[in-house]
């Protein structure tokens, strides 16, 4: 490019000057307005056309949904004494991020709450937002933690499940869970009611959980659990408990449960089992100690079931009280050879002494004479087939097999409760048949629920037996006591009426037959006889010593008998029935039922 | 130019108070954006805002001394202060010093090195390097539209200018900022008169190169595919986009109000960096982000109008490449949170906090603020007014002096009524300008008649 050339193109540049360059102004104004207006046009689609889809998204991204607990309702006995009630308590949490100084408070947790230094260290300085270090602490020593100021750790509001009389009623009460749902027990049966319903809470939080202010919103008010009354009656309870511990020390048994019944109404007045647990810590408990035996556990029931044998014999009009039977020493059904517990040799008894003195032999006769089918109808009738129905989670069954699948000998030991199984309950609720004059109820817990008045509680009852054939049944089982195996069950100016029961147990390793030396001794009984208001069933598991129900299991009944007909101010025994008061005379009997004993 | 002068507000003022605005919206939506973290973190929620307040103020402090700043292009011999050589190569001889130093000493943050620690403050030399990219070009071009350099020397200067700044910015690297360095010095080759080809030929290359960078780094792939598709990586790539647009679609028409943003609790990276538009999308709706958009608008307008009306070619230009700088940003800081392009962390200007970025933006202003004193000084003088050289020294008296003389040879309807012109010029005076702009732009069509 000459020199000239590069002076005449500057000229031009030059003179061509602003007019041109100006319109490249214009232009570049143009090229911003249109990309100011493209911005313009994405805002007005972004915040108008897609705006509601993305506010719902960004919503949905922050929302969490909250569950406000509701208050958990109370148990309380038939009296009004609470059983369970909920408490105010705190759960404490820090979020490490925030912890200043996690060595100081983890030595002040530890002092405050107890527990290990160490553990509450690691739970300071652990990469997280949010960490538990307590749950359900009480007000009082949460109040004295927050007090120190201690910084990153916080405090919730939650409930706590206190139990004010620790053992008593353990087992049928049960417990709840950390979210304050029923585990077991009462607890748990009746989880929905004592429940109640959650409440929603939305919050609206940041990524790291942070709340927003003022994002929080109330959904739906937590409905609180409605209280409980239940038919335990506490003080039967306590000495339930009491004397079914000390009958298992005496005689180093395994275990052992008693029931309190109303025979009337079905409901339970006590239900104790043994080993207990305390649910207000029951997390350290031996889960064994958590069943409730006389639901969950089934037995031989041996020969209390030979009053049921009677009964029927008598309601079908075959005998009566006083028809009387020839006992050879042994007899042979199906092949097998049936003794008595005690040999003797032949006898000829009443129909009301082979119950009295609990002859297996004389239950067999019984038994031919009802024949298979009709001896599993009237088993039926007494609730042997079937759960009784009672409010309270994993009730068992028990064992009664058809007639079709009897073997030829099981007419044999059937009649006097062998060969088939029941829990102490279903053999309660049997009983009472006798007791309330021949109605099949259903054993219940449930009194009252006193915040819901209007709402009915009713209970199957059915008719089963005559009323005469239960009149003359008890007057056979009080002659139990009176005359026979159960004098040990005897209760001081009233009539008992009841049946011994000992009974083997089948050996659990597999093997089919009877464990050796292991025994259930038990007394069911109900008084008074004329008018029975309380029934009541002791078991004892593998008595060491003695293993008869007479000896082992009758006393505890007469204590816990005793206590109830005080405790209920039932007035005493008019002396229609023959009313033994003589101490001589009830240890003589006593002595009796020793040497006698029954199967 | 001249008749558009003759209606409404002059772009000064425009400029001005559009520039106003945005501060101090950008103020209160840091206030906003940033109470959250603040609180949490530092336990006061005004942290960041009183920072800002402060740098606004140093910054409008600047701006009032970059508006005094006199260049003189075409002036035979002018002093240090006020050639325009020195200014331009002086700025950009000090931004390339701290590139360097950024490169050998910068504190890193956010995977990229783009700050030099000053004790209180910290800079962004990127900033800086803009301006001198923008002043070196400015000179060269008008030299070379006056027939001072020949087009090769044009050439090669800018080549060495922009090319050194482009390439150590790109060492630090921040690809963002390099494309809003070359893009003001484009547009200002596109005012300055380069020929339409050159023009088109330089973009394809420019293209070509963008699409070369943008390979080679996996990181620049990653940004454009979750601009493509945010939703595919929602919680990576995808994020800030996505947590942006929910913003501006929580915002709504009019906005969830003041202070009530959810996307600031965390959500939002930047909320109130390089997303505070997004912010304002939420609290205001559309109608605070139009608000915004509006206020560029004016504020492009009344730069490209105080260029249009500057004395010289290099004000003109000076000018226009300051506008185009800050318009650019806008843009792109605007389509990238609103999705329009892929996110590239350039700061919105005026709004985002930052004292670097707010003071250097403050103070170019300052520079187009001269620009449009000068080139009213220049009007007046041309019609025979004698003007001091420094407008801050002159007398009262000769300004009231100024004002009679030519609201009487004005034929503007005011003047007629008597007391109501005479009112408007005094309002006039007590606003610090020196005339009414209808008068010397009527005068002096007149006087080229």
């Amino acid at each position: 490019m000459s020199r000239d050339r590069q002076k005449r193109e500057a000229r031009t540049r030059a003179t061509r000057g602003p007019r041109k360059r100006s319109v490249r102004y214009v232009v570049l104004l143009g090229l911003f307005g249109s990309a100011f207006l493209v911005i313009g046009a994405r805002l007005v689609w972004l915040q108008v056309v897609e705006g509601p889809a993305y506010a719902k998204m960004a919503l949905e991204q922050r929302q969490r949904e909250l569950d406000i607990p509701p208050e958990r309702g109370s148990i309380y006995d038939r009296e009004g004494q609470p059983l369970a009630v909920s408490m105010e308590a705190r759960n404490v949490y820090a979020v490490p991020k925030s912890v200043t100084d996690p060595e100081g408070a983890a030595l002040a947790l530890a002092s405050v709450l107890g527990g290990d230094k160490e553990s509450y260290l690691a739970k300071l300085t652990k990469d997280a937002t949010f960490v538990y270090l307590a749950r359900k602490v009480d007000v009082t020593r949460a109040k004295a933690l927050e007090d120190l100021g201690l910084r990153g750790i916080y405090f919730q509001e939650d409930s706590r499940r206190v139990y004010p009389s620790n053992e008593l009623a353990c087992q049928v009460l049960g417990f709840v869970g950390v979210d304050d749902e029923g585990l077991a027990g009462i607890e748990k049966y009746y989880d929905e009611v004592l429940g109640g319903k959650p409440g929603k809470l939305i919050a609206e939080k940041g990524p790291g959980g942070v709340p927003i202010p003022g994002g929080v919103e109330l959904r739906e008010d937590p409905i609180d659990g409605k209280n409980v009354v239940l038919s335990i009656d506490k003080d039967i309870q306590y000495q339930a408990q009491l004397e079914l511990q000390t009958a298992v020390d005496k005689w180093k048994a395994k275990s052992g449960s008693v029931i309190v019944m109303d025979p009337d109404t079905g409901e339970i007045l006590a239900m104790a089992s043994t080993p207990v647990f305390n649910p207000n810590g029951f997390s350290s408990a031996d889960p064994v100690s958590f069943r409730n035996r006389p639901v969950v556990d089934t037995y031989e029931p041996g020969s209390t079931v030979k009053s049921f044998t009677a009964a029927a014999v008598i309601e079908e009009g075959l005998f009566d009280p006083a028809s009387m039977f020839r006992l050879p020493p042994t007899i042979k059904v199906g092949g097998r050879t049936i003794h008595e517990a005690h040999d003797r040799g032949t006898v000829e008894w009443s129909l009301a002494q082979i119950v009295t003195n609990s002859s297996n032999i004389g239950s067999v006769k019984l038994g031919l004479a009802l024949g298979e089918k009709r001896l599993y109808e009237y088993f039926s009738k007494f609730g042997l087939t079937e759960k009784t129905g009672v409010d309270f989670p994993g009730e068992a069954k028990g064992w009664l097999p058809a007639p079709e699948k009897w073997s030829a000998s099981s007419i044999g030991n059937i009649p006097f409760g062998q060969g088939i199984s029941v829990t102490p309950l279903q053999l309660a609720r049997g009983l009472a048949v006798i007791a309330n004059g021949g109605n099949l109820v259903t054993p219940h817990f449930l009194h009252s629920l006193p915040d819901e008045p209007s709402q009915k509680i009713a209970w199957d009852t059915k008719n089963v037996l005559s009323a005469e054939t239960a009149a003359t049944m008890r007057e056979v089982l009080a002659e139990v006591v009176t005359e026979g195996t159960g004098a040990g069950a005897k209760v001081r100016g009233y009539t008992v009426a009841g049946k011994t029961g000992t009974a083997q147990k089948a050996r659990t390793d597999g093997v089919a037959g009877y464990a050796k030396g292991k025994y259930v001794a038990s007394f069911s009984g109900f008084l008074p006889a004329e008018d029975p208001k309380v029934l009541i069933v002791v078991t004892i598991d593998e008595p060491k010593g003695s293993i008869y129900g007479g000896v082992v299991a009758a006393p505890t009944f007469s204590k816990i008998a005793s206590f109830c007909m005080s405790h209920l101010q039932v007035p005493p025994s008019s002396g229609k029935l023959p009313a033994s008061t003589d101490g001589s005379r009830t240890a003589g009997t006593a002595a009796q039922a020793l040497q006698g004993g029954d199967d | 130019m001249a008749r558009s002068s003759s209606r409404g507000v002059k772009p000064v003022y425009l400029l001005l108070g559009s520039t106003l605005v945005l501060a101090l919206m950008g103020l209160l939506m840091i206030y906003s954006a940033a109470s959250v973290s603040d609180y949490v973190q530092r336990g006061t929620s005004s942290y960041h805002m009183v920072r800002q307040l402060v740098w606004l103020l140093a910054g409008g402090a600047g701006m009032w001394l970059a508006s005094r700043v006199d260049v003189r292009f075409g002036a035979r011999r002018p002093g240090l202060l006020r050639d325009p050589a020195a200014l331009s190569w002086g700025v950009w001889a000090f931004a390339v010093a701290g590139l360097v130093a950024v490169l050998l000493f910068g504190e890193s943050r956010y995977g990229a090195q783009r700050w030099l620690d000053l004790g209180p403050i910290s800079l962004q030399p990127s900033e800086f390097a803009k301006l001198g990219c923008v002043l070196v070009t400015a000179l060269a071009l008008a030299q070379w539209s006056k027939g001072q350099i020949p087009s090769n020397v044009l050439a090669g200067r800018l080549l060495a200018s922009a090319g050194v700044v482009f390439l150590l910015v790109m060492l630090q690297p921040d690809m963002g900022t390099a494309v809003s360095v070359v893009a003001p010095v484009y547009l200002l080759l596109l005012l300055g008169g380069v020929s339409a080809r050159v023009l088109v030929a330089l973009f394809a290359g420019g293209a070509a190169g963008a699409a070369v960078l943008v390979w080679v780094a996996s990181y620049r792939l990653d940004r454009l595919m979750a601009f493509l598709d945010p939703w595919k990586d929602p919680l990576g790539a995808g994020f800030q986009i996505i947590q942006s647009l929910y913003a501006f679609g929580s915002g709504g028409v009019g906005g969830v109000g003041l202070g009530l943003s959810r996307q600031k609790f965390f959500y939002l990276p930047a909320a109130h960096t390089d997303f505070i538009f997004a912010i304002v999308g939420e609290e205001f709706g559309l109608i605070g982000t139009l608000i915004v958009v509006l206020a560029f608008v004016v504020f492009t307008y009344a730069g490209i109008r105080i260029a249009l009306q500057a004395s010289n070619e290099f004000d003109r230009l000076l000018a226009g490449g300051i506008t185009a700088m800050i318009a650019t940003q806008a843009i792109m800081n605007m389509a990238a949170v609103t999705g329009l392009m892929p996110i590239t962390g350039i700061p919105l200007p005026l709004m985002s906090y930052g004292g670097s970025s707010l003071m250097f933006t403050l103070g170019c202003i300052g520079l187009v603020v001269g620009v449009a004193r000068r080139s009213s000084r220049e009007a007046a003088r041309a019609r025979g007014v004698r003007v001091p050289a420094t407008p801050s020294s002159a007398s009262g008296a000769a300004r009231i002096h100024l004002v009679q003389n030519t609201a009487a040879r004005s034929s503007r309807p005011q003047a007629t009524k008597g007391s109501q012109g005479e009112v408007s010029a005094q309002r006039r005076r007590n606003g610090g300008s020196h005339l009414p702009g209808a008068d010397r732009g009527v005068s002096a069509r007149r006087r080229r008649a």
